[in-house]
């Protein structure tokens, strides 16, 4: 489990975390919402380490989480950022076999679990074309599996997966795929996944428990059921919105509007 | 595909001892094949053809070789440490940062013990200001121009802009206080040449040469993964801040070396990664080895060229460099307009 307190963190005396704390558990889905530059990235680079703290503490496990190495790291951790530029020109393939980094595989095993997270993003047209070339949601896609691959090697127990807008660029039928496959990581291998979302519906249908940002704080956590409420939603986007329930779908939609 | 690369890379090695064996003949002072199969045969025989074989040629054109190899290695570790083609270690003032060390240690010398300065010493400390200058020049710059994770051209550019003027000023300093001749040699110096080829500069640079290879093949993965950038490489399992410092310091090894002996050679960390991602692409699997063939490659040619144009005298071979090498500086900026700038 990370335990995270009292984090804070600044640019140039501007506060763009105050006094964050928070657990992020396994076997558990966290969505991660908020308006634009309320510090939703920034509390992600900082629990991974790609910012310095101005102050607070993280704990992993019961450990510090500076006293880990970048490899031990590795195999508790994936994260996917946002946006990515290559300089050169490289396969997809190969992106996506740098998640296996951490790992001493062998070649048959290796080229095993690539064809397995290939197939499972439906991604096999894009295996052995030049990165550079791809599209935007394109590169998400071997980003992702890139993310995804290194985590699910793992043998920890208990491993997590950070995830910055992973339906950014993508379209809605892989904004969908995505988070399906984010449960079923949650739900068949016990990781804890952490994602920020902006869709809230999809964030309501997705996530066990929920945290609203706004200016750098918390405003509410807890589970998604009781958190994300029109009232709450209102007070932190300034949009109206209603849970409706539909018969096709069998399932109940939430819906905003200004 | 994996097989034709390796086709490449024994052709590109067959083509390199091939230029070996064609420059030894070629020069100042003619020697046909014959006559140095009849040297190697009958070296009593053939004094004069020995003489310059094993005391001037062969060691030059070794000497051409560790440097090519040392600046194509280097070159395509500093494109990657900085994550952009255009990062040469002349162009941004590396060659400079080292030369400039080499200079300081020039004019201090004369306060200096004669131990530094004269004998067997000498060897290791003018290499040694060298790399101080460069490592000191390299570690300023990615601090300079990292910015949030992001390597800013600009900066890197402009730093390289600085620190070239700076040794510009430290030149004309130093032409102040020295002789004549002491000014001459010095600036065939700073234009680069491999007339200090001799058995002893060789044999410094030859295990700083291998080192740097051995480092940058042993550390090809992480290479490849310093490629997704700092951040997502450190969450992959790289240790990003002990990799970086490395490269720096294996590079200003490299650099160092190179610049102490035969002075600024520019842009051959420039062309040959590049010429070589062409070739075999980015993975530094192919693109280290084919990088350190290609720079001993055109380096020994560049110098045949130097050594043999306005014979008897010889051009610095810095000049044929940059000949060739700064019209593709432009080409790479033009095709890069779009992505590379700011």
């Amino acid at each position: 489990m990370y335990e995270i307190k009292n984090l804070t963190y600044k640019i140039q005396k501007k506060s763009i975390l105050k006094d964050i704390s928070l657990d992020i558990k396994a076997n558990n889905f966290l969505a991660i919402v908020g308006p634009n530059g309320c510090g939703k990235s920034s509390l992600l680079k900082s629990i991974n380490g790609a910012i310095t703290l101005f102050d607070g503490s993280i704990f992993l496990d019961k450990k510090d989480i500076a006293s880990y190495s970048p490899k031990e790291l590795a195999l508790k951790r994936s994260v996917l950022n946002q946006s990515f530029s290559f300089p050169y020109s490289f396969k997809a393939i190969e992106i996506i076999e740098m998640g296996l980094y951490s790992y001493e595989l062998e070649y048959k095993k290796k080229k095993e679990l690539l064809a397995y997270i290939i197939n499972k993003l439906d991604i096999s047209s894009l295996e052995y074309k030049d990165y550079q070339v791809l599209s935007g949601g394109e590169q998400q896609k071997v980003q992702l599996a890139r993310v995804v691959l290194q985590i699910y090697v793992s043998p920890l127990k208990e491993k997590y997966l950070f995830l910055d807008e992973p339906t950014l660029n993508l379209d809605i039928y892989y904004q969908y795929k995505i988070l399906e496959l984010s449960k079923e990581l949650v739900k068949d291998l016990g990781i804890g996944v952490c994602a920020i979302l902006h869709d809230l519906n999809q964030a309501y249908h997705y996530s066990n428990e929920i945290i609203m940002m706004k200016e750098g704080e918390i405003k509410y956590k807890g589970k998604t059921q009781e958190i994300l409420n029109s009232e709450h939603i209102y007070e932190i986007f300034h949009v109206k919105s209603d849970f409706i329930y539909s018969k096709t779908l069998n399932k109940t939609i939430l819906v905003n509007s200004l | 595909m994996k097989k034709n690369i390796k086709t490449i890379l024994l052709f590109v090695l067959f083509i390199l001892i091939a230029s070996f064996i064609i420059n030894i003949s070629i020069g100042a002072f003619d020697i046909s094949f014959s006559e140095i199969i009849n040297t190697l045969l009958k070296p009593e025989e053939n004094m004069i053809n020995h003489k310059v074989l094993f005391d001037i040629r062969i060691p030059r054109i070794l000497l051409g070789l560790l440097v090519g190899i040392a600046f194509g290695v280097s070159g395509t570790m500093m494109q990657t440490l900085f994550r952009n083609p255009l990062a040469d270690p002349s162009i941004i003032g590396v060659s400079a940062g080292a030369s400039a060390g080499v200079v300081l240690f020039m004019m201090l010398g004369s306060y200096l013990p004669l131990i530094f300065t004269q004998g067997t010493l000498s060897y290791f400390s003018l290499p040694l200001s060298a790399f101080f200058g460069a490592i000191i020049t390299i570690a300023a710059i990615y601090k300079l121009a990292t910015i949030y994770n992001k390597v800013a051209v600009t900066i890197m550019l402009l730093a390289g802009i600085a620190i070239n003027s700076l040794l510009g000023a430290l030149i004309g300093l130093f032409s102040y206080v020295s002789t004549d001749e002491e000014l001459r040699s010095f600036t065939f110096w700073t234009m680069g040449s491999l007339a200090n080829g001799e058995m002893l500069n060789i044999m410094v640079i030859f295990p700083i040469v291998l080192f740097v290879c051995f480092f940058a093949m042993n550390k090809k993965v992480e290479l490849n993964l310093l490629l997704l950038g700092e951040e997502e490489a450190k969450n992959v399992g790289v240790n990003t801040e002990r990799l970086k410092k490395q490269i720096i310091v294996c590079v200003s090894l490299a650099i160092g070396a190179s610049v102490a002996f035969c002075g600024i050679i520019g842009f051959v960390g420039l062309v040959v990664p590049h010429i070589s991602r062409a070739i075999v692409g980015s993975n530094h699997k192919y693109l280290l080895p084919l990088s350190a063939l290609l720079g001993a490659f055109i380096l020994i040619w560049a110098d045949a060229i130097a050594r043999s144009i306005i014979s008897p005298a010889e051009l610095p071979i810095g000049i044929i460099t940059a000949i060739l090498g700064a019209p593709f500086f432009l080409f790479l900026l033009m095709k890069n307009k779009q992505n590379t700038l700011l």
